[in-house]
C-alpha cells in the first residue's frame, strides 16, 4: 500500500511539473521553417565534409580533416591534463573523506585524535560537496569572468567538479570494500594506516580504476563542449561552423567526437576486463 | 617478554553479547609451547575464545594477561607490539584476494614495522624478504605460487598462504580457527597435522578450535571441551576418555546456537 502511494506521488510530481513548465506535446511539433532547418542539417549527417565548405579558403590553412584530427588530439590533452589533476585530488580528498582509516579504533586515541581526525572527515566532505555541486561548465563560466577562459583554467573547471566525484566514490568504495583481510592485519598488529592501505586500499582499487576510465569518458564530452567557451577543443570548431551553416563540417567534427568516445569506451573495457580477472 | 615463559592467564572471564554472556571461564592458564586443541559443539564459544587469546575482543569481566602483561591496561602502541606476536590463522583465510601471494605473507609483518617501512617492504620487497617468504611458503608446500594472483588459488592452497602469512609475522603463540572447516577433509586432517608440526619445531605455542575431536587427541597434547560458553573439560589428551568427548557432542541439553562469532 504504502510503495504504491510513493509510486503514485513520484508519477504525480512528474505530471506536475510538465503543467508547470508549460510543456505540451505541441512544443514538439515544429514549425514549417524549423522542419526545413533540421531536415537540412540531418540530411549532411550522410555527407559530412571531406574539405572547407568556405568559398574562400586561406592558402596556409591545413586540410580539413587534418584540423579535425588536431582538435580531437587537442580535446583528448584538455580531458587528460584535468584527470590527472582530478586523480591527484581527488585521491587525497578520498582519503581524507573516508572513515575508514580512523572510525574503528577512535576511542582508544588520545583527545586531540578524537576531536581532529572527525573535524577532518566533516570538512573533507564539505569541500567535495562544494566542488560536486557546480557543474564544470559553471565553473568555467567563473573563471571567464574572472580570468577570461585560459586553457589552464578550462582544465582546472573540469578538474574541480570531477576531483570531487572522484573523492565521493573513491571515499564510498574503500568504506565498503570487505574488510576481512584488514580486520585480520589489525589482529597481527597493523596500525590504522598500514590497515588502510594494506586490508582496504587493495581491495577497492579495481573499481577504483574502473570508475576513473569512465570518468575520463566524460571528461572527452566535457572538454569537447568547453570549446564554446573558447578553449581550442572539438566544440569551438562545431560552433564555428555551426555559424557559418557550414552544417557538413559540424558533422565531421560530431563524427570525430563520437570515434573518439568509442575508441575510449573499447580501451577502457578492454583495461577494466584486466583488472577484473 | 622473556621467551619461556609467555603464556595467557585468563581469571574471572566473561564475555558478554547483547546482554547474552557467550563464554565463562573462571581460571585458564597456557603455558609456552603448549599445544591446546578447543573442542565442542558450534555455538560452545570457541571462537570467542580465540578472540580472546588474539586480544581482538576485550571481556567484558574479569582479566587476560598475556606474558607479564594485563590486556586491559595496554596502550595503542603496546597493544599493537602484543598482538604483533599473535599468529591468527581465520577459518575464512582473510587474504586479500586481488594480489600476489607474496604481497599477501608480506603482511604479516606489518605490526613489527612502520608505516613507510611497510609501504617500501609490501611494494619492493627486499630479495631477502622474498627469500623468506619463499621458505615458508614452502614449508606449507605452495612455494611456486609465490608471484600468482591469490584469488586464483583453490580453498585448501589459499589456507596454506593464510598459514605462510602467520609464520612469516614470527609470532610466538599460533592461533587457528577451525583451520580444517572450510577444505574438504582429506586436505584438512593434512592442513592441521602441519601446524602441529610446525608448531612443536618451533616451539609456538598453538592453539585452534575444531570439531574433529579424534583428530584433536592424537595431535594435541592438552584439550579443552568448551559446551554452552561454559569449560566442560580441560585435561591432557591422554587422560581424556571417549565417554566425556561424546557427552561433549551429545545433543539434549545442548547449547543455543548464537553468539559463537
Amino acid at each position: 500500500m504504502k510503495r504504491r502511494l510513493i509510486i503514485a506521488a513520484i508519477a504525480l510530481a512528474g505530471v506536475a511539473s510538465f503543467n508547470a513548465l508549460n510543456l505540451g506535446p505541441q512544443a514538439l511539433v515544429p514549425t514549417r521553417e524549423e522542419l526545413g532547418a533540421l531536415s537540412s542539417f540531418l540530411a549532411y549527417s550522410f555527407a559530412p565534409a571531406l574539405t572547407y565548405e568556405a568559398a574562400f579558403v586561406p592558402p596556409d590553412a591545413p586540410p580539413l580533416l587534418l584540423k579535425v584530427a588536431d582538435a580531437a588530439r587537442r580535446t583528448v590533452c584538455f580531458a587528460a591534463a584535468a584527470m590527472s589533476l582530478a586523480i591527484v585530488a581527488g585521491g587525497i580528498l578520498g582519503f581524507l573523506a573516508s572513515t575508514a582509516w580512523w572510525r574503528r579504533d577512535i576511542d582508544a586515541r588520545g583527545a586531540i585524535a578524537r576531536a581532529v581526525f572527525p573535524t577532518i572527515y566533516v570538512c573533507a566532505r564539505s569541500l567535495i560537496a562544494v566542488m560536486r555541486s557546480v557543474h564544470e561548465l559553471l565553473w568555467a563560466v567563473v573563471f571567464l569572468v574572472a580570468i577570461g577562459l585560459t586553457d589552464l583554467g578550462a582544465v582546472i573547471a573540469i578538474a574541480i567538479p570531477y576531483a570531487g566525484t572522484l573523492a565521493k566514490v573513491f571515499s564510498e568504495l574503500i568504506d565498503e570494500a570487505a574488510d576481512d583481510a584488514a580486520m585480520a592485519l589489525r589482529g597481527s598488529g597493523a596500525g590504522p594506516a598500514q590497515v588502510f592501505a594494506f586490508g582496504l586500499v587493495p581491495r577497492a582499487l579495481p573499481d577504483m580504476g574502473a570508475y576513473t576510465l569512465y570518468r575520463f569518458e566524460c571528461a572527452l564530452r566535457s572538454s569537447a563542449v568547453l570549446g564554446f567557451f573558447g578553449p581550442e577543443t572539438l566544440g569551438k570548431f562545431i560552433k564555428l561552423s555551426w555559424d557559418e551553416n557550414h552544417y557538413g563540417e559540424v558533422w565531421t567534427y560530431l563524427y570525430a567526437l563520437v570515434a573518439m568516445i568509442v575508441i575510449i569506451e573499447w580501451w577502457s573495457g578492454a583495461l577494466r576486463s584486466r583488472f577484473a580477472s | 617478554m622473556p621467551s619461556g615463559h609467555y603464556d595467557y592467564r585468563l581469571r574471572n572471564l566473561r564475555i558478554d553479547y547483547d546482554r547474552t554472556t557467550v563464554l565463562r571461564i573462571e581460571e585458564l592458564d597456557i603455558a609456552h609451547g603448549e599445544s591446546v586443541a578447543v573442542v565442542g559443539p558450534s555455538g560452545a564459544g570457541k571462537t570467542t575464545l580465540l578472540r580472546v587469546l588474539g586480544l581482538a575482543l576485550s571481556p567484558s569481566d574479569g582479566t587476560v594477561s598475556i606474558g607479564e602483561r594485563t590486556a586491559e591496561g595496554l596502550s595503542n602502541a603496546q597493544l599493537r607490539a602484543a598482538r604483533a606476536d599473535i599468529g591468527f590463522v581465520h577459518q575464512d583465510f582473510r587474504l586479500v584476494p586481488n594480489l600476489p601471494v607474496l604481497q599477501n605473507v608480506l603482511c604479516g609483518r606489518l605490526g613489527r614495522m612502520s608505516f613507510l617501512a611497510s609501504i617500501r617492504n609490501v611494494l619492493a620487497p627486499r630479495a631477502s624478504d622474498v627469500a623468506s617468504v619463499y621458505t615458508q611458503l614452502a614449508r606449507v608446500g605452495i612455494q611456486e605460487k609465490l608471484y600468482q594472483r591469490t584469488d586464483t588459488l583453490s580453498g585448501g592452497q589459499q589456507q596454506r598462504v593464510a598459514i605462510a602469512r602467520a609464520l612469516f609475522q614470527s609470532p610466538r603463540v599460533l592461533l587457528a580457527d577451525e583451520p580444517i572447516s572450510n577444505v574438504d577433509p582429506a586436505r584438512a586432517d593434512e592442513t592441521i597435522r602441519l601446524l602441529a608440526e610446525i608448531c612443536r619445531e618451533e616451539g609456538l605455542t598453538l592453539c585452534a578450535s575444531m570439531h574433529n575431536a579424534p583428530l584433536a587427541r592424537a595431535l594435541f597434547t592438552r584439550i579443552i571441551g568448551l559446551r554452552g560458553g561454559r569449560v566442560v573439560f580441560d585435561r591432557p589428551s591422554s587422560e581424556l576418555s571417549d565417554d566425556e568427548v561424546t557427552r561433549l557432542y551429545r545433543l539434549t541439553d545442548a547449547a543455543p546456537e548464537e553468539g559463537s562469532r
